[in-house]
């Protein structure tokens, strides 16, 4: 217990001390850290939250360890939205076309997972990875169409955090953040539901849960919160996928708080990254490229040591 | 049926013979393929639309060039179709082009490469493409006219009871946006960056990592130019100023912001002749706010 507690102040100190170098780290004025930076941290800290919330949910749901945000084919289609907005030089509708690309994929993953009357896990995992492909296929043709917009699509493909906020769009992002917190909280109060049924589906049925209908209400509260942080801020890897672990090691057996401890994980991750990402080359990188670079050996370092 | 086989042996060869023949009375004529815009701007106003016998379809100016076929774009030309042309040489540029540029020469076919980075080597092309093209009069005519026009802009009648100092600090400061998601501007070390100074602006990115580079935004609001101009379409002076933490530039607050309305990218994106024009029109917009 004296450990966990330790742990626990090691890494609040570490959040503060990141958030405030973050904010304020080689910024010249107030109003660069109140207008540009703040609403970077916010949009980060959204992003990171959101994915490794909905990692957590997903490896419990699809009982399979690989899963994060993007195993259902969700972001392929935002990324497919936001590019042809980007390509179109409709910038400022990007964010728009990207959700609406992520309610189009949804709907079709839906549809097809549904295909021959009955849902199941398998079904909706093989359905999302073939809906994602086709989008992923989409999204190569449009590349190598406009390479003269590259810059744009990398930036949604490998994740951008320094999205300009116009002011009526900060306006929407305070309500979409809103929303989006309202959402996860919602995800949190099915946790209890979620781990009976890491269980097994059978035992969870024989008490008394309803299955399809806990895994259709999962999916799209999902992804409507993965179609979010994907027009916001495009694909950003790993964060989904390798939290959720580190969370599960540290806590061991407890489940409760999972979702809220990867969720909180994430973000501070994330902003970690991002702050990488900024600072340490001349031009700015995309964020993930960062994540994956830290989630790869981490990745590794985790299969190690379930051995 | 031997002796049938043998006239349409006979006939075939004859035709072979006769288009062989044909084909090379055509190359008595150069015939050029150009496929960079830049190249295809300094070639007709040496010799016009003569002789081109093909160019990309980034080629859009002078207007007489839509007539021509397209053989790809700039980044994608169609290789079958430049043989089937059967040009004598094909102008080419650098950065995606030497690639195009190695394997037209894998072709065997005759490729003159150019990539004019400033406006000196813009005006050095002139002269170069006069020689090949045998009208080197008309070439040097072109580039003694540009280059005194040049210098009659570039040179500022200084005004009295100041001093080089106070003349540059006076100079307006400029932020070039050439792309908006990311945003990306540009150094002193481009083209672009080269013709703000040539107007008498003072690029608030002169040092850059590249000469085109993502920037950050919070950057341009520690700047604060006086002067925004947008190269590319779709954005307004609105967007700029609805930009969150922007309204503080001075240049949003006093309205001095330009779009391709106001100013045609081409103008000064390209190293083309018609950069002087950019430069008079970029000189006016500088002096206005004065």
């Amino acid at each position: 217990m004296k450990k966990r507690t330790l742990i626990t102040i090691c890494i609040t100190i570490f959040s503060i001390v990141l958030i405030y170098l973050y904010l304020d780290f080689q910024a010249s004025s107030a109003h660069i850290i109140k207008s540009v930076r703040f609403p970077r941290l916010m949009l980060t800290f959204l992003t990171g939250f959101i994915l490794a919330g909905v990692g957590f949910t997903f490896q419990v749901m699809l009982n399979n360890p690989l899963a994060d945000p993007y195993i259902l084919g969700i972001s392929s289609g935002a990324a497919f939205g936001s590019i042809v907005a980007g390509i179109s030089g409709l910038f400022i509708l990007m964010p728009v076309m990207g959700f609406g690309g992520a309610i189009l994929t949804m709907i079709l993953v839906w549809y097809l997972s549904h295909l021959g009357g009955f849902f199941n896990k398998t079904k909706l995992l093989l359905s999302g990875i073939i809906i994602g492909m086709f989008f992923t296929a989409l999204i190569s043709l449009l590349m190598y169409l406009n390479q003269q917009d590259i810059s744009n699509i990398i930036n949604v493909l490998m994740g951008n955090l320094g999205k300009i906020f116009s002011n009526s769009e900060w306006k929407i992002f305070l309500f979409v953040f809103g929303i989006s917190i309202f959402l996860m909280i919602y995800l949190f109060t099915l946790s209890n539901k979620l781990n009976i049924l890491t269980t097994g589906d059978l035992v969870a049925v024989s008490l008394g849960i309803d299955i399809r209908k806990l895994r259709r209400k999962i999916f799209i509260i999902c992804s409507l919160l993965t179609g979010i942080t994907v027009a916001y801020a495009g694909i950003i890897g790993f964060v989904g996928l390798v939290v959720p672990h580190l969370i599960r090691m540290m806590s061991g057996g407890n489940k409760r708080f999972g979702l809220i401890y990867s969720a909180f994980g994430g973000a501070i991750l994330l902003i970690f990254c991002d702050f990488i990402a900024m600072h340490i080359a001349v031009i700015e990188i995309p964020v993930g490229v960062v994540t994956a670079f830290l989630g790869c050996p981490f990745f590794l370092f985790i299969m190690a040591r379930s051995k | 049926m031997f002796k049938k086989l043998k006239y349409v042996i006979l006939t075939t060869i004859l035709f072979l013979f006769i288009s062989c023949t044909s084909s090379q009375q055509k190359s008595n004529q150069p015939r050029y393929i150009i496929t960079s815009p830049e190249i295809a701007e300094i070639f007709t106003l040496i010799q016009g639309t003569e002789n081109i016998i093909g160019i990309t379809t980034e080629c859009d100016f002078p207007p007489e060039l839509k007539s021509i076929p397209k053989v790809g774009t700039f980044g994608k030309v169609d290789f079958e179709k430049i043989i089937a042309l059967n040009p004598t040489h094909v102008f080419t540029t650098a950065l995606e082009q030497d690639a195009i540029t190695i394997e037209l020469q894998k072709l065997d076919i005759k490729t003159i490469q150019f990539y004019p980075k400033s406006i000196d080597e813009m005006l050095a092309a002139i002269r170069e493409i006069g020689i090949i093209l045998k009208k080197e009069k008309r070439a040097d005519f072109l580039e003694d006219s540009l280059q005194s026009e040049l210098i009659n802009l570039t040179n500022q009648p200084i005004p009295p009871n100041s001093t080089d100092l106070t003349i540059s600090t006076n100079l307006p400061r400029v932020y070039i946006e050439i792309y908006g998601n990311p945003v990306m501007s540009v150094s002193d070390r481009s083209f672009v960056g080269e013709v703000v100074k040539a107007a008498g602006g003072n690029n608030i990115f002169s040092e850059l990592p590249r000469d085109y580079s993502r920037i950050r935004p919070e950057e341009v609001i520690a700047a604060n130019p006086g002067i925004i101009i947008l190269t590319y379409p779709g954005i307004d002076a609105a967007q700029i100023k609805e930009r969150k933490g922007w309204e503080v530039i001075s240049a949003c607050k006093n309205n001095r912001i330009y779009t391709v309305d106001d100013i045609d990218p081409d103008l000064i994106l390209r190293a083309s002749p018609r950069v002087i024009e950019g430069i008079k029109i970029l000189k006016k917009i500088f002096e206005d706010g004065r």
